[in-house]
């Protein structure tokens, strides 16, 4: 056919082609650019590996690696229980823990079960009593996150059917109330204790595995460590190795194990002594949960985790006393055991799960290594409607659609009207956090009556007209008290992290008074839709229809109040003026996604964790790469670099508290990062967006021995993202 | 220089040999080049073996240009084939697709060996790897328990080659129908400027 023959209206054929040909190029590019240029921004993939690497995510998540998470069933009526704050635990006498079989002592063989293991650092050395004693069982026990009924719905959030352990099926639309869900748990309950501790007054905790009873005969499931072991680590106590529960130490030392067996102790012996007797490098909560290699995340999201907040008696500048030191809110109440109860001081650890629906197949790469064969995976679950779903090895990360406080879902506090201190802790598996206060005049909404499905179905309520209504006071972060409190708006809050805050409940930000019955929400607005990272928050793209009550506050009473928000609280330890000397010669690392056997490994320097040595730097600027050793009393330069592939990593690294002196090369000493506030404060946790680099200054102060440091993600963690390093004499 | 006859009329001295037109052949031989490449390279960053995506653009520009001759080759044996059965000027719209559906088989059955090759590898670094990693933390696993994850890899490697293959395949129908439109779909397999006489061959 001739070019003449096509022509259309003076135009020919070939020339519409071309035409058309070069519109779409056009169209392409400029689509490319305005739509993938902001979203490849945000997760800073806009480089021309990052396209790549944002290519290879949609691959994978779209063919190769596609995972269902069931839907948990809508709790109907929320912020009904009340916030569970678990009570100080008990010590024990030393009237009965001397006649234990083995009581605790700096003695050779005293340390653990094995008998072949000793104290590094008795508190005696430093002129510290003898240790109070506390014991805990790891124990098999049941939970319940609601005493609500609830509506199974599906990815819809239509009703739909639901099952019980007695292989029944319940028609669409059946309300239901939950089984218990399976636990594992220090003392048997979720969360565990709370160790109320003081600087100065060394306490020694005997964790013993009693996971191997299970007098209940409880369905295990398919998560939690299948040879029952665990380790317990002190988030993140200045402590010796025997005492960190850290694997590198475990699989070389003490156990030679990834973790303790049932039928065996540990005694951790927290020194509650700053490191280098520091007065500035005193903390102010801490957590405690399993560390088992390969399994933290399981025995995790299964319970094990406990609290820890400590106080400092100095001068009675922290004692739980509002009356002394820096006026923080609590009012002290001594137990005739020893222990002691802060009123008005609240732990809040930050939890989310999901719940099977008895229709998500249950498959995973652990399946294929043989791990729970009685589970028959990969199939469905229709026993397990309502209790705990948990996926090891997720592509996306795991994230839960039902959010906890204190191991109760969507409760309520009621409050007096006076100022309170408030220790927030993450204690999920992945999901970031974004807390703020809101009131809402119309309340909590279903997210599936508002028409949301799938992924917004996370966090099950929403309050569409939420405005926030307070400010939060920071007054410490992961290291402890901050030099100054800092008003937030906001603030988030990672994987492990911890930031306390002082809430004012007798006016509202505008300045009115509250009264007694109003009502307030402690609300997420970061939207996590995986594990990957935030599709939303304050920071990148808010959207602001994503307002999840995760609690209900009322306020009550008015009730006395000796606290001040303080303006001066703990000065940092001085960063040596001469720290740039030590950029050449600073440790690199870099954690990033890779590759390995049918599921992907998350691996740092290119290198799965190998428990049983120490790491090595990528190449420095001085053109070394030294491995992850340090002598005791030294301190240095470390860089963390997140490799890309539009994930962010909460990295955690073991023994002191660091200070981030750079962040993406610049010098934010002074501050400067408006994204990342803490910087300026100490913490154990590096925040990674995606793509960043930060390097930390950090001291190697009081023991010798292994550690490790690793991706909080504890998904990541347990699939290699880790690495061993040690300080030697 | 490659030369080609016209099956219609071996008997024309005229359009009996004619000079291959090397403006079709490199065109659809570089777009499908670094197409494929960079869904190889993708995929890779997807599933591959670590220590083998890094730097992903740089990766995907040595690497495409390595295939290119291949590719080159590869759309040269399918101009050849169209010009012997359609002759070396096309006429009409279903010849000229057929032609360009050749070229895009073509394509595709070097990028899809390109993909096997490459999956191959991360296989077998994937698997050394695990073995490595089996026996650091159990060394108990044996048998079935240490096989699966193997099965798992090679599980992984299959979906890639038979995903990939098909992407390849969209990818070079979408670029051959690019570059075919931006010529005015006209494709033409010999070069009009030079004549040759009958019986001469070159290259």
């Amino acid at each position: 056919m001739s070019e003449e023959t096509t022509s259309r209206g003076g135009v020919s054929r070939r020339t519409m082609l071309q035409l058309g040909a070069v519109g779409a190029t056009g169209v392409a590019l400029t689509a490319g650019r305005e739509l993938g240029g902001p979203y490849l921004a945000r997760r800073g993939l806009l480089s021309a590996d990052g396209a790549f690497a944002a290519t290879s995510t949609v691959l994978g998540d779209t063919l190769l690696y596609i995972e269902d998470f069931p839907i948990s069933p809508l709790i109907l009526y929320p912020f009904v229980d009340k916030l569970l704050i678990p009570p100080a635990a008990s010590p024990v006498p030393p009237s009965e823990y001397k006649y234990w079989a083995s009581p605790p002592g700096p003695g050779m063989g005293q340390q653990n079960s094995l008998h072949n293991e000793i104290h590094q650092l008795w508190p005696t050395k430093l002129g510290l009593p003898f240790p109070i004693v506390y014991k805990i069982d790891v124990k098999v026990s049941t939970h319940s996150f609601t005493s609500s009924q609830v509506l199974p719905i599906d990815k819809d959030g239509q009703p739909t059917a639901s099952f019980d352990a007695a292989g029944a099926t319940y028609p669409a639309g059946t309300k239901r109330t939950l089984p218990m869900s399976t636990i594992y748990g220090f003392n048997g309950t979720f969360p565990g204790p709370r160790i109320n501790a003081e600087y100065g007054k060394p306490v020694l905790v005997r964790f013993e595995n009693h996971l191997d009873e299970n007098p209940l005969v409880l369905d295990r499931q398919d998560f939690g460590s299948k040879d029952l072991t665990f380790l317990t680590h002190l988030h993140n106590g200045h402590t010796a190795p025997e005492s960190d529960g850290n694997p590198h130490y475990s699989m070389t030392a003490g156990p030679y194990d990834r973790g303790y067996r049932p039928g065996m102790f540990v005694d951790n012996l927290y020194l509650n002594w700053p490191a280098g007797g520091d007065d500035r490098e005193k903390q102010s909560f801490f957590w405690f949960h399993d560390h088992r290699m390969d399994q933290t995340g399981s025995n995790v999201y299964k319970g094990m985790v406990g609290l820890y907040p400590i106080y400092d008696p100095k001068n009675n500048l922290d004692v739980g006393d509002e009356r002394k030191g820096y006026h923080l809110p609590g009012v002290r109440k001594d137990n005739l055991d020893g222990s002691f109860e802060v009123q008005y001081d609240i732990p809040l650890a930050l939890f989310d799960c999901r719940l099977d629906d008895g229709v998500t197949v249950h498959q995973d790469i652990h399946d294929t290594e043989g791990e729970f064969p009685d589970a028959g995976n990969p199939r469905t679950h229709p026993e397990w409607w309502g209790k705990t779903f948990y996926k090891h090895f997720p592509n996306h990360g795991f994230v839960g659609d039902i959010f906890t406080i204190n191991g109760t879902a969507y409760p309520v506090l009621e409050v007096k009207r006076r100022k309170y201190r408030f220790r927030f802790l993450d204690a999920s598996i992945a999901r970031i956090y974004e807390l703020k206060l809101m009131t809402s005049t119309e309340g909590p909404k279903t997210a599936a009556s508002l028409g949301y499905q799938d992924e917004e179905l996370e966090g099950q309520w929403r309050i569409p007209d939420g405005q926030q209504c307070m400010k939060f006071t920071q007054i410490a972060s992961d290291g402890g008290l901050l030099p100054y409190a800092i008003p937030r708006d906001s603030f988030e809050l990672w994987p492990a992290k911890r930031r306390e805050v002082i809430v004012d409940f007798t006016k509202w930000q505008d300045g009115t008074p509250t009264k007694k019955g109003d009502v307030l929400y402690l609300t997420d607005v970061m939207k996590m839709p995986n594990g990957r990272m935030w599709s939303n928050s304050s920071r990148f793209d808010p959207d602001p229809d994503y307002k999840i009550p995760m609690m209900k506050i009322v306020i009550g009473d008015y009730a006395p109040d000796n606290s001040k928000i303080p303006t001066k609280m703990r000065d940092l330890p001085p960063l040596p003026s001469n720290w740039k000397t030590l950029m050449n010669d600073r440790l690199i690392f870099e954690v990033k996604r890779g590759s390995g056997g049918g599921e992907i490994e998350w691996l740092i320097n290119d290198k799965p964790f190998d428990p049983k040595i120490v790491a090595n730097s990528l190449i420095n600027p001085a053109g070394k790469t030294p491995p992850a050793q340090q002598k005791m009393g030294s301190f240095n330069l470390w860089e963390i670099r997140n490799g890309g592939g539009g994930w962010v990593h909460p990295f955690h690294l073991h023994m002191e508290e660091h200070r981030t002196v750079m962040r993406n090369n610049r010098d934010v000493t002074g501050g400067g990062d408006p994204g990342h506030p803490d910087d300026v404060s100490r913490e154990d946790l590096v925040a990674l967006d995606p793509g960043e680099s930060v390097i930390i200054y950090r001291g190697f102060r009081d023991f010798t021995g292994p550690y490790v440091a690793h991706c909080h993600n504890l998904a990541h963690e347990d699939h290699a993202m880790m690495f061993g390093w040690s300080i030697t004499k | 220089m490659t030369t080609i006859t016209d099956p219609r009329n071996p008997g024309t001295a005229v359009a009996g040999r004619r000079a291959l037109a090397w403006s079709t052949v490199l065109p659809f031989a570089v777009v499908m080049a670094y197409g494929s490449g960079f869904w190889i390279i993708s995929l890779r960053g997807a599933a591959g073996a670590m220590g083998r995506t890094d730097a992903p653009f740089a990766t995907w520009l040595r690497e495409s240009t390595l295939l290119l001759p291949v590719f080159v080759l590869a759309v040269l044996a399918a101009v050849i084939v169209a010009a012997r059965v359609f002759g070396p000027a096309l006429r009409g719209r279903r010849t000229t697709a057929a032609t360009a559906l050749l070229i895009v088989a073509a394509g595709t059955l070097v990028g899809a060996a390109a993909l096997v090759a490459s999956s191959a590898y991360d296989f077998h670094l994937e698997t050394t790897q695990h073995v490595m990693m089996q026996s650091m933390r159990d060394p108990f696993c044996v048998g079935a328990c240490a096989q699966g994850p193997q099965h798992a890899t090679l599980a992984l490697q299959l979906k890639v080659v038979g995903y990939g293959s098909l992407i390849l395949l969209a990818s070079n129908l979408v670029l051959v129908g690019w570059v075919l439109a931006l010529r005015g779909g006209q494709l033409k397999l010999t070069s009009a400027r030079r004549m040759l006489r009958p019986g001469h061959r070159e290259g």
